[in-house]
């Protein structure tokens, strides 16, 4: 599909609906990304799953700290993701002259989603699956989530012991297989 | 060092392996079976931590050798219209270690698909011959179920009752009764109640990330520890670079790099090759020698050909109710054979079952889970998650996969393992008798998913094969067509015994360890009664 491209008037539009600039605390700069590129991810990170509907976004609770650890145990990782969260910081400025972190919440949706559908959708299905890793694997996000996970050194869950008479019918019916000699 | 002759020598110590290796230890036989990988230790397991999910993409534990790259694993390269997904793990136990536990037999009709349907090739053995040896192996490895199936004969009390089948197993179960079709539950390798020093199941669910209770029978629990009592010696980090054969053309032992790289043989009266549809062509094909220049026991020329895999097929129905998919052992827990049997007005010969399957945790689902469909992302990422997650029933179709001479295993000219020995390749495409069946298979599964209130269905399409690994040293009586005799004996070298997944004649349309496990025992039986020819 086409590649939409922003317009002065769009970006204005679109800044002045529900989500106005959203100013949160600037990640440090770490071992592995620069203070800037922890503020684009940090961003991305918020929109693949944002605060919502009782749940954090996937920056907070430590999930971008689990994020840079893990890009550095998978092989090519680390080059992947700065590669990608530059070209997402320029697609910004080039489209909306503002770091990918500054913009108003839908455009980065709009970015984030061009990268999907055809800027980099490589990299965008692992920085989305990478994120829903660094989510999902954390107990505090598993408690609000409802999900009880037993894990094998843990008691398992309780469980209804079979009942037979579930499978009354079945039995009433004849031999379902082929005798041979 | 001196050059002990023992009675047999076993070549892998998975569901096969262990078992041949009991069954003649318990005979006071002195068995040594050589395995590549090591014993793996129940805190190595990645079930007891928060993120076991992340092994269903990489790490240690994966269940792609590929991926997972351990020291003792090899690579295996994939070509074909359909690379399978290959699925193997070296290690004290082999693939039991990740295996669900699932533990179906093959039917009657599975051992004549000629005489009955017209295709591939009968057995050389029957229902009745092996039946001793899966009750035998049953109590060997500890089995949950309820006998009384009428798509099955009928089979001994199971040594522990079923284990729980959960709301999506009572629900599923009330749409097959709507249809009228059958289902039951399941046989499973996964104890209920203590049994043989091995505690019931705790119902953690993730067993195919290992199970460190011992509750799942890997042979590591099952098999090796009685073995070992009995006198067999196991040898781990032992991998095998050929089978040796001595100037009369009988097997005299093989050839083994060690723990430390140096080169050994062991030499035995019997030679019993347990390493998998994929790693037993392939050590036959590297085992070449003057008498046998094409391969150990191919003068068939049919050592890797009609390597089958099962056509697999994942549908999931959305239910508004929660299924709680992630309580309880992974696998299993009930099946349908309504389809099993041949029918010919659906358009396709042999036929599939389904399997009821449980789930991993949230992640896996946001994933995609075994369909391949993400939850989105973004604001309705949430809700969405809470529509699916734990809210999913998961029907398997599992096929038979007919035997195809272009399916097969051969040596890759490049690809090596760390020891430098060639790598197997394997090339495999679906045919369209069994591309048929998953068009059918979808429709039955979205059927009685819809039937059980299924609000969305989640169909992952045809996808890459993946699973068991069978067929390439056939079972047969006519020495041209085959590769070993109806004892699992290579018609080429006497005492040389194939078992395993590669002895398959035909593939049936169920999941082959309680038939490996079986034929293993049979086949030790077979050495035991000729043991005066070698010894």
């Amino acid at each position: 599909m086409a590649n939409r491209r922003w317009t002065r008037r769009k970006f204005l539009e679109a800044s002045s609906g529900t989500a106005a600039l959203i100013t949160f605390v600037q990640p440090a700069a770490s071992a592995v990304f620069t203070a800037p590129e922890r503020e684009t991810l940090a961003a991305a990170m918020d929109e693949i799953i944002p605060a919502a509907d009782d749940m954090p976004g996937a920056s907070t609770m430590g999930g971008l700290d689990y994020l840079e650890r893990i890009v550095t145990q998978v092989p090519g990782l680390t080059e992947q993701f700065r590669t990608g969260l530059a070209t997402l910081d320029s697609e910004s400025r080039k489209q909306l002259q503002q770091s990918f972190a500054n913009l108003p919440r839908t455009a980065r949706v709009e970015i984030l989603t061009a990268m999907e559908r055809n800027l980099a959708p490589d990299f965008f299905r692992a920085l989305r699956d990478f994120i829903y890793e660094a989510y999902y694997t954390r107990p505090e996000i598993w408690q609000r989530l409802g999900y009880e996970s037993h894990l094998t050194d843990h008691a398992g869950p309780l469980m209804k012991p079979f009942d037979e008479t579930v499978l009354a019918q079945v039995r009433t019916r004849g031999k379902l297989y082929r005798e041979t000699t | 060092m001196a050059k002990e002759r023992v009675d047999v020598l076993v070549i892998g110590s998975g569901a096969a392996g262990a078992a041949t290796t009991k069954r003649l230890a318990d005979r006071g036989l002195k068995v040594v079976c050589l395995e590549q990988g090591d014993w793996v230790k129940p805190h190595e397991y990645p079930s007891t931590r928060p993120d076991w999910e992340i092994q269903l993409r990489r790490g240690a534990f994966h269940f792609n050798p590929n991926v997972r790259r351990r020291p003792e694993d090899y690579p295996v390269v994939t070509r074909g219209t359909h690379p399978p997904d290959v699925l193997m793990f070296n290690a004290v136990g082999g693939s039991t270690i990740h295996w669900t536990g699932h533990f179906p037999r093959l039917h009657p009709s599975d051992f004549r698909v000629r005489s009955l349907d017209g295709v591939a090739d009968d057995w050389p053995i029957g229902y009745q011959d092996l039946e001793p040896y899966y009750d035998q192996n049953d109590r060997e490895m500890g089995v949950s179920g309820l006998a009384g199936d009428p798509a099955n004969p009928s089979r001994a009390q199971r040594p522990t009752p079923p284990l729980p089948i959960g709301v999506l197993g009572e629900t599923i179960g009330r749409a097959f009764d709507k249809l009228g079709w059958h289902w039951w539950v399941s046989d499973n390798a996964i104890i209920s109640q203590p049994y043989q020093d091995r505690p019931a199941c705790d119902l953690h669910g993730k067993c195919m990330f290992g199970c460190p209770i011992g509750a799942k029978a890997s042979t590591d629990v099952t098999y090796w520890p009685k073995a070992l009592r009995q006198g067999a010696l196991l040898k781990t980090r032992a991998r095998v670079r050929e089978i040796a054969v001595d100037r009369a053309g009988r097997a005299a032992g093989a050839i083994y790099y060690d723990r430390e790289g140096k080169l050994r043989e062991q030499l035995a009266r019997v030679v019993v090759l347990s390493a998998n549809g994929i790693g037993t062509p392939r050590l036959l094909l590297n085992s070449k020698s003057g008498l046998f220049p094409n391969g150990l026991a191919n003068s068939s020329g049919l050592v890797g050909k009609r390597f089958m895999v099962h056509p697999f097929r994942f549908i999931e129905g959305v239910f508004e109710a929660r299924m709680d998919g992630h309580n309880g052992p992974f696998g299993i827990p009930a099946f349908s054979q309504e389809f099993y049997e041949t029918d010919l007005k659906r358009g396709f010969l042999r036929g599939y079952m389904f399997q009821l399957e449980r789930s991993f945790g949230p992640l896996h689902h946001a994933w995609g889970s075994f369909v391949g469909k993400p939850i989105p992302w973004g604001l309705e990422h949430h809700s969405a998650m809470r529509r699916r997650f734990p809210h999913v029933i998961r029907l398997t179709v599992l096929g038979e996969d007919l035997p195809e001479e272009q399916n097969r295993v051969e040596l890759d000219p490049e690809a090596k393992d760390s020891s430098g020995i060639p790598a197997p390749r394997v090339i495999y495409g679906y045919s369209e008798n069994s591309l048929k069946m998953l068009e059918h298979a979808q429709r039955s599964a979205v059927h009685v998913l819809e039937a059980a209130g299924a609000v969305e269905i989640l169909d992952s399409g045809v996808i890459q094969p993946a699973f068991h690994l069978l067929g390439t040293a056939r079972m047969g009586s006519d020495p041209k067509r085959s590769v070993v005799n109806a004892w699992n004996q290579a018609h080429d070298v006497k005492n040389l015994f194939i078992v395993d997944g590669s002895c398959f004649t035909t593939s049936a349309a169920v999941n082959p360890t309680s038939t490996i496990g079986a034929l293993a025992l049979r086949c030790a039986d077979g050495i035991w009664d000729r043991r005066s020819e070698w010894t």
